[in-house]
């Protein structure tokens, strides 16, 4: 493993867990009473209508903003009352892929990726290369490695974001959106990775998306958000959600049940 | 990353390497613990087989994982290299599923990438290049005034597309917005002017002439210079910024599709707001300045009020406060247009905002100072 404290996240499942989470923002109430867990080598998929509040879960999550009730807890430590030194070691524990790829435009894609490596590993210039140079190419993008990002379209920029997000294999990965903007080739080769990181890494993701191919071909969970309820409405995982789910949220899936069934796997 | 099959009992030997050259090309055996970055040792040199006609072909580069117990990504990683640099693909049938899985879907995933990195242009084509975009950046800007001048005429005409509201916004920004900043600084340039003038008037015994030297500076030339240098720092930058974020956002892009005119949007409002303002603050700044003077002469250096105030008006004429105004009302329009400018022609990331913001800056002062010598040299020539 290229990171090397992996000891700093504390022992006993559930890795994450949310309890009773309210997420606001100013003048107004997005979610409340989400409660949810995370096991080790599991994919979470966040899910719900456009809105409803899963990329500001996802903020929650990571700690970049803290809820108005609940707490976030990996392991025993509760998010909101860690100081600068527990943060700053937890939050190197995970990987992040922000929904527009927010790769920083004054560095190449390269460095991008190598960034993290060169700070939080002990690899030396030429082997944080080649590492970034690999991450790059399980996403089809080691040919853009001395792009600067300005060069690349949105959907490139996802893949690269994601190729940096993995650049330290983090345990645990939160990817926003990761395959909106994508063609259906490289969403099936994003979902194919996606297991691939859970089956042989034991990597846990929690995933944002609307793709409900995606949604079918990857997900252990999926939580659903209702923006109307105010709440999370369903977790279980999408076929069993398909007969037992309220409505609204068997009808969000119907349409992708279809489409998932005979998609990529 | 992972670990192989056979469980823990591995776990305890080195990491091994050996390469093998046999009928099915070179083979690399990998055994043990392979998890915090052992090297793999170079290869020999690649031998090329060549099929029944006789034609070259790549050798596949095999390697056997079988004994391997753990491995993490720096594992992967040099595998992945090492394939790259000997330009042959990895047959990776006998590899744990982990690392498999990993190798086969870069493999797919790169399937006709050429990574070698970017080639430095060489030097005749660097200037050559220099050349294009220094004749890209004079024809955008020539392009941009010209479609500025018909976005003029038409708001002449009473056919523009601007939106009040937006001037109403611009005047806002521009105008009172500014004031802080410009009170502060005609204030202090005008304390430093008085001082300067009055310690060389006092040594031929005319201090009485310092509301001359003041009121003419001031009103002629300092403030106008002062207010479009302020405006450039202040609203020429935020200009750029604002027309370059919106540039990256494809805001302008959408304008265009929709078949509306950015610069009748965007650029004119802007400009005919610092058109309107510029003069107006030249004036307060001139003001401000001339106060500043007046403190100085009749609080430091004696000289009576109203004398001051009389010699003050009679230096005054309607050519200085002319020339003053119409300088003012210059600058302001060369900022409008610098920031105007270069954020519309910025590029889309957040980098490329910052670097338009820059250049609208700069470009404002350089065009500011031109103006002033080129409008100086005339009024000169012309007994103004």
């Amino acid at each position: 493993m290229v990171a090397q404290p992996q000891q700093a996240l504390p022992a006993p499942s559930p890795l994450l867990r949310a309890e009773d989470l309210t997420l606001a923002v100013p003048g107004r109430v997005l979610q409340q009473g989400i409660s949810f867990e995370l096991q080790r080598g599991e994919i979470l998929v966040l899910m719900g209508g456009s809105g409803c509040g899963k990329s500001t879960l996802l903020r929650h999550l990571i700690g970049l903003q803290t809820p108005a009730a609940g707490r976030v807890l990996y392991g025993e430590q509760d998010l909101a009352e860690a100081d600068d030194d527990t943060l700053a070691q937890l939050r190197r524990q995970f990987g992040v892929m922000f929904q527009g790829g927010a790769l920083w435009s004054s560095m190449t894609v390269g460095e991008n990726v190598m960034l993290p490596l060169t700070e939080f590993s002990e690899l030396d210039e030429d082997a944080a290369e080649q590492m970034a140079r690999f991450k790059l190419a399980l996403v089809g993008m080691e040919a853009a490695f001395d792009e600067l990002p300005s060069a690349l379209s949105g959907g490139m920029k996802k893949r690269a974001a994601i190729a940096r997000a993995m650049a330290l294999d983090p345990p645990l990965l939160f990817l926003d959106e990761p395959s909106a903007g994508l063609d259906p080739l490289s969403a099936a080769s994003l979902d194919e990775l996606i297991l691939n990181l859970r089956d042989h890494l034991g990597t846990s993701i929690v995933l944002v998306t609307h793709e409900l191919s995606s949604i079918f071909a990857v997900a252990d969970r999926a939580l659903f958000l209702d923006a109307k309820e105010k709440t999370m409405t369903a977790l279980d995982a999408p076929r069993r959600l398909l007969e037992t789910a309220p409505e609204a949220v068997r009808l969000f899936l119907r349409r992708g049940e279809t489409s998932g069934s005979g998609g990529h796997a | 990353m992972g670990e192989a099959q056979q469980g823990d009992a591995g776990a305890g030997q080195a990491a091994q390497a050996q390469w093998q050259q046999d009928e099915s090309g070179l083979r690399l055996r990998l055994s043990g613990d392979w998890r915090g970055g052992p090297l793999l040792p170079p290869p020999p040199e690649p031998q090329d087989s060549t099929d029944p006609l006789g034609a070259a072909r790549p050798l596949l580069l095999h390697v056997d994982g079988q004994a391997l117990s753990h491995f993490d990504s720096r594992l992967a990683a040099q595998l992945w290299a090492l394939s790259r640099s000997r330009q042959q693909a990895l047959n990776t049938e006998a590899l744990p599923p982990g690392l498999r899985g990993m190798l086969d879907l870069a493999a797919r995933q790169s399937a006709g990438d050429t990574p070698n990195g970017k080639r430095r242009p060489r030097w005749l084509t660097r200037i050559g290049l220099d050349w294009q975009a220094r004749y890209r950046r004079t024809r955008d800007t020539l392009a941009f005034t010209g479609e500025l001048l018909i976005a003029v005429y038409r708001a002449l005409r009473g056919s523009t597309a601007m939106r009040g509201e937006d001037l109403a916004q611009q005047l806002h920004a521009t105008g009172p917005a500014s004031l802080p900043i410009v009170t502060l600084v005609s204030f202090l340039v005008g304390l430093i002017i008085a001082y300067m003038g009055a310690a060389q008037l006092q040594r031929l015994g005319a201090q009485a002439f310092m509301a001359d030297l003041v009121t003419i500076g001031v009103v002629r030339e300092i403030a106008a210079l002062m207010t479009g240098i302020m405006l450039a720092g202040r609203v020429g930058a935020a200009f750029a910024a604002q027309l370059g974020s919106m540039q990256a956002n494809e805001e302008i892009d959408a304008l265009r599709a929709l078949g509306l005119n950015p610069v009748e949007h965007l650029v004119l409002p802007r400009v005919l707001a610092m058109a309107l303002m510029a003069p107006l603050l030249t004036t307060f700044a001139a003001v401000v300045g001339m106060l500043a003077g007046m403190l100085v002469a009749v609080g430091i250096f004696h000289v009576e009020l109203l004398d001051y105030l009389y010699r003050s008006s009679k230096a005054i004429t309607l050519a200085h406060a002319g020339i003053g105004l119409l300088k003012g009302t210059v600058y302001g329009v060369l900022v409008a247009m610098a920031g105007c400018r270069q954020g519309l022609h910025a590029g889309r990331s957040a980098q490329a905002v910052g670097e338009a913001t820059t250049a609208a800056v700069v470009q404002a002062i350089i065009w500011i100072v031109i103006a002033a010598s080129a409008l100086t040299i005339a009024f000169q020539r012309l007994g103004w």
